[in-house]
Parts: C-alpha cells; structure tokens; sequence
C-alpha cells in the first residue's frame, strides 16, 4: 500500500456494516480548495484530516476549517478530524491538535477527533465507525453521504 | 381539477411566499443602506438570505410558467445589485481569501462561536535557517531554541549558498516536517524528514533529500535527488528535474522510476514541467565538512547547480 496526497478528486463507494457510504475525497491544496464547494450538497458528514507532522500549517488548517463549517450546505454534517501521522516520532497528539484547531468552540457541528496513522491503519476503522453511527442517529435511512475534504496536505487515508 | 389549474396553483403560492420574502428583503436592504458605516456583518446576512431566496428559486425551476419565471429572476437581480452597491460602498477591508458565509439562513449573531478567535496556534518551528547570502551553512548556523529530539524547520530567504545540513552529528535533531521558502542559486544536503517538504519559490537549486512526501510549488530550474515513498508533487514548476536517490536504509522499493504528479497539469500528457535526470546522476553529496569561503561557494554552485535558461 503506498499513501500519497490526493491528486484531484477520488470517489469511491463501499460497505461499511449495514451502511453503504458514498465518500468523495477531495484534494486539499489550496488550488484546489475552490472546488470544494461542488461536493457539499447532501453531505452527511466531514472527514478532516490533518497533518500532525506539521505544525507550521496548523493556524491555516484552524482558519480554513472554521470557515468551512460556515458552509450552510454543511449545517447538521457530523465532524471527524483524524489527526494523522501518529506513526512519525514528534507529530503533535490529538489533545494538542484538538486546541491547536479551536475545535471547543464548534458548537453547529458533532465533532469528534481520533489521531490515526494512514500508514499503519491506526483508528481508520474507529473513526469511521463514529461518523456512520453518528449520522444513523441522525438518518433513518441507511445509505449515508460523505465527503472528506482533507485539509490542506490532502493526505489521503487509503483504506 | 385540470392540470393547468393544478400549476397555476401551484406557481400562484410559490410567487405569494417568493414576493413577501423579496419586499422584505428589499426593506432591510434599503434599511441597511440608509446607516452608515454599513455592517459587513448586516450585508453578509442579507446576502445568505438573497442566496436563499435565489435557491428556492432554482428548486422550482421549470414548474413555474415562464413569465413567473422571469420575473422572479428578475427580482432576484435587483436585490443582488442593491447589495453589491452596498458591498462596493463598504470601507475596504484586508484582503483575505476567506469564503463567504453564503446562503446561510441563520442570523449573524448565531454564527458567532464559530469565528476563529484570533489568538496564536502553534505556528513556527523551533530551528529556522534564513537570510544569508554567499555562505557555506551548517548546522551552526541554526539557533536552537529548545533541545527537543523532534522539530519541524524552516529554511528561507537564502542566495548563493551551500547549506550542508545532512551530516547529523552536530544537530542530532528528527526533523518531522521541513518548510523551505524563497531560494536562489543554493545547494541544499538535507538529511532524512519523516515527514513531509513543503518547498516554495525556489530559483536554480539543488537539492538532495529523502523524506515522506515532496511538495514544491513555484520553483523554476531546480534538481532534485530524493529517496522518497510517495509521489513528488509540483504545482506552478517549470523545469524541475527528479532523481531517485538510492538510500541504504530503504524500506521502500526504491527501484521504481519516480513518479511525479504535477498538479497544475491534469491531461493524460506528460507534463512537460518536470523530467527525470538521466539513470547514472549522482547528487552532489561530497562536501568538505570543514567551512568554504565565499569564492569556493560560488565556484562549487557553478559547476553544481542546473545551467537554467
């Protein structure tokens, strides 16, 4: 398995338990970020992936994100953010992550954050498993839209 | 009931609710435009609402007779004009790339928490190399402000400069993510990033590095010998040429051609901004330990560095 940034769009639709999920991963790099808007319609939920690597980028991923949610296409959307890179030595954690992005002040959203590794697989499975069964409580029916916007470094979790 | 009734029915309660909604936006528009300064926060609000408006609209496109049509679209546009008006009257504010709270339904006021606070995130690295110019640089030349084990970095604003950072006896230092910015005629001996390098607006250099991912945006003129394994990226590049680096402590299969993505060129054609250096290139990673003067340095770039155009 190689992981690499996401060139562009990838749309791929899988079963996850009783639940079939349509996910749009869409690139993260700022060209790129205008387009976004073409994959909010009937989103059920966000899954914002951030490089834990990298703190530099930290205040541009806070800033994008906050506006992101200001999407009312977006309103109701659960939110996963998986801290990835937990398999490089020195990556900020979750709780650090957590802050670094202002996520206590999200109030429109249910968020959740998960540190994850796209290398190692670390939490992918969790993490999905939160945001189906968080929209199911919201949904009765039992096909569910995602899209994952990733942020700026557009890591891909190839699954 | 006919099914002519039945749309006329239909368009004559869909124009009832689209009308009330059009005059009392209108108002507060009007409203808004008699106090000054006008409120960005009023006119965004406005806006969402006129965008609202518009959507409903377009969801009934095609049920409505035409002349309704028409003039709802009609009416559509002069609440959109009234409000550039406004917007275009506003006092200018910074430039920023950030996106419009379009279309929402919900007040201002309640989109308040959600507004980034404007405090400090963690935001620069701990070792920063910048401004120099005709220098050999070492790792002595990096102030290290905390003796951690791990760090990201930043390397900026350099000119003719040799920056022979891939020797790891002095720094000791795990670099998990390296930022390089705005870069003419240098050579840079890098050692391995576990993470990622972001690279920006370099100008006929050298690179040799070995990371996880590569990404370098408006450069020109610039080799790069890496033991990467992932895809390097370039967006905005011009003539940037790849080697493959052999590492001896690869896990990887470094015996793949590299492949690079070009995000400014999306076409099944090969991108005409980058190419693979010729099998055989070695990178320049013999260098003196010990200091070179600035005449060494510029004879060494010389002979180094891609000819350019």
């Amino acid at each position: 398995m190689t992981v690499s940034p996401t060139l562009g769009f990838n749309i791929k639709t899988f079963a996850h338990g009783r639940y079939t999920l349509n996910l749009w991963d869409v690139g993260g790099q700022r060209t790129l970020r205008p387009y976004w808007r073409n994959y909010f319609e009937q989103t059920d939920a966000l899954v914002w992936v951030v490089d834990s690597g990298d703190r530099m980028r930290m205040k541009d991923c806070r800033d994008e994100l906050h506006s992101l949610l200001l999407e009312d296409r977006l309103a109701g959307a659960s939110l996963l953010v998986f801290a990835n890179k937990q398999d490089i030595q020195g990556s900020m954690n979750d709780v650090e992550i957590r802050d670094a992005l202002d996520l206590h002040l999200i109030t429109t959203h249910h968020w959740k954050i998960l540190s994850c590794s796209a290398v190692t697989g670390e939490n992918l499975v969790a993490g999905l498993d939160w945001v189906v069964n968080d929209v199911a409580s919201r949904l009765y029916y039992s096909s569910t839209l995602m899209s994952t916007p990733t942020a700026e470094r557009s890591q891909r979790v190839s699954l | 009931m006919s099914e002519d009734t039945a749309k006329w029915q239909i368009a004559h309660s869909f124009a009832e609710g689209f009308n009330a909604t059009f005059s009392d936006l209108e108002s507060r528009i009007s409203a808004a435009a008699a106090v000054e300064p006008f409120s960005s926060e009023i006119i965004q609000g406005l806006a969402a609402e006129v965008a609202a408006l518009s959507r409903r609209l377009s969801d009934v496109l095609g049920t409505l007779p035409s002349y309704d049509q028409r003039q709802h679209e009609q009416r559509v546009k002069t609440l959109e004009q009234s409000l550039e008006k406004l917007r275009a009257a506003q006092p200018k504010s910074k430039f920023t790339f950030k996106r419009k709270a379009n279309g929402s339904a919900k007040p201002p006021s309640s989109q308040k928490p959600s507004e980034p606070p404007r405090s400090e995130a963690p935001s620069s690295s701990n070792l920063i190399l910048s401004s120099h110019h005709d220098a050999y640089l070492g790792w002595h030349n990096i102030p290290i402000a905390t003796a951690g084990s791990s760090s990201d970095a930043t390397i900026r604003d350099l000119t003719n400069c040799i920056v022979n950072l891939a020797s790891q006896t002095t720094g000791g230092v795990q670099i998990t993510a390296l930022h390089i910015h705005n870069l003419k005629n240098c050579l840079l001996l890098l050692p391995d990033i576990t993470g990622s390098v972001m690279l920006h607006d370099l100008n006929r250099c050298s690179i040799v590095v070995g990371c996880h991912q590569f990404r370098m945006h408006t450069s020109k003129d610039v080799d790069v010998f890496v033991s990467i394994s992932s895809s390097p990226i370039v967006e905005g590049c011009s003539r940037i040429r790849f080697c493959r680096r052999s590492d001896p402590s690869s896990r990887q299969l470094q015996s793949e051609p590299l492949m690079v993505q070009d995000f400014s060129h999306i076409r099944p054609t090969p991108s005409p901004n980058w190419s693979l250096l010729p099998d055989g290139s070695t990178p320049p990673d013999s260098l003196p330990d010990s200091d070179m003067g600035p005449d060494e340095v510029a004879k060494l770039l010389d002979v180094t560095l891609p000819s350019g155009i």
